[in-house]
């Protein structure tokens, strides 16, 4: 199969994760990487690692915990990558004290770049933009990066899906066959 | 009519501009009456509920007065119904709103990630 990057967004609790994965497996059944973002902090943070880890199982992922951003993983141009997912590694790096200045432009050209040097690149991502609440400016801003990358990477995407209760609309590009749907 | 709906930060200016060639631009709810492309109209929505119009009679003057504008507007209405009464009912009237849009536009789209998934 030719080299695919996608792009998987959807509501909390829409079942992305799981789509995600079963689509990760469809491009490689074999072994692939899986970029965590979040950070263990807390409780509900560790339930839902747990959660995830236990879903990933024997699903042939070796994780890779990346809360800071995606410079100098260990990835390899045959790799197939689920990177999961991009609404944390964003906050991870706007929220960080050493958040660079121009934090888009550096999340961007690393994001690019894992696209580039991997053969299957995965990323999901969340929507969270239609609750019209008018929130803080920096919690704006975190929105407003997050809808950015989010263009950017649907731009660059050869397959761009909404998981709407576990189900897939497509909003560009073809499911590769045997997904489960 | 033409209605794009959306949240908030999904490129729907620039689909729209990609796609029709026109720049959408804020407006009062006067200017929204003649403007080509009106962006925002969630904030129309909001203002006029603020100045205690009525927001259908005024959809029904945008319809009449308007019928080839084209309308971009934030979905706003898919998170928590909020306890305020107000931001309770910007969301439900803004929601009607669009409902009577929709029913009267020849086109529809629902702009994600940049992307437009036509809905009519």
């Amino acid at each position: 199969m030719s080299a695919v990057v996608a792009l998987v967004t959807g509501g909390s609790g829409s079942g992305k994760s799981a789509w995600a994965e079963g689509l990760s497996c469809t491009l490689c059944p074999g072994p692939k990487r899986y970029l965590a973002t979040m950070r263990p902090f807390g409780e509900e943070a560790q339930r839902r690692i747990a959660r995830h880890r236990a879903m990933r199982a024997h699903k042939g992922f070796d994780t890779l915990e990346c809360p800071d951003g995606l410079g100098g993983l260990p990835i390899s141009p045959s790799d197939t990558v689920l990177l999961e997912d991009l609404s944390n590694l964003v906050a991870n790096r706007l929220f960080s004290p050493q958040c660079p200045e121009h934090c888009g432009d550096v999340l961007w050209s690393e994001l690019s770049a894992l696209a580039d040097r991997c053969t299957h690149l995965v990323v999901v991502s969340n929507e969270i933009t239609s609750d019209g609440i008018e929130y803080d400016p920096s919690t704006q801003a975190f929105l407003a990066l997050l809808g950015e990358l989010d263009r950017k990477l649907a731009r660059r995407a050869d397959l761009v899906v909404e998981v709407v209760c576990g189900l897939p609309l497509v909003l560009k590009g073809e499911i590769p066959c045997s997904t489960p749907s | 009519m033409k209605l794009y709906v959306g949240g908030a930060h999904q490129g729907k200016a620039a689909y729209v501009k990609e796609q029709t060639g026109l720049s959408p631009r804020l407006c009062t709810p006067e200017e929204a009456l003649s403007a080509p492309a009106v962006d925002q109209f969630h904030r129309i929505c909001r203002t006029l509920l603020e100045r205690e119009e009525d927001l259908g009679q005024y959809v029904d003057r945008l319809l009449a007065e308007n019928p080839d504008a084209v309308i971009l507007c934030d979905e706003i209405g898919l998170g928590v119904v909020p306890l305020d009464p107000f931001e309770r009912r910007w969301r439900e009237e803004t929601g009607r709103a669009l409902c009577r849009l929709a029913a009267s536009a020849e086109r529809v789209e629902r702009v994600v990630c940049g992307l437009g998934w036509r809905l009519k």
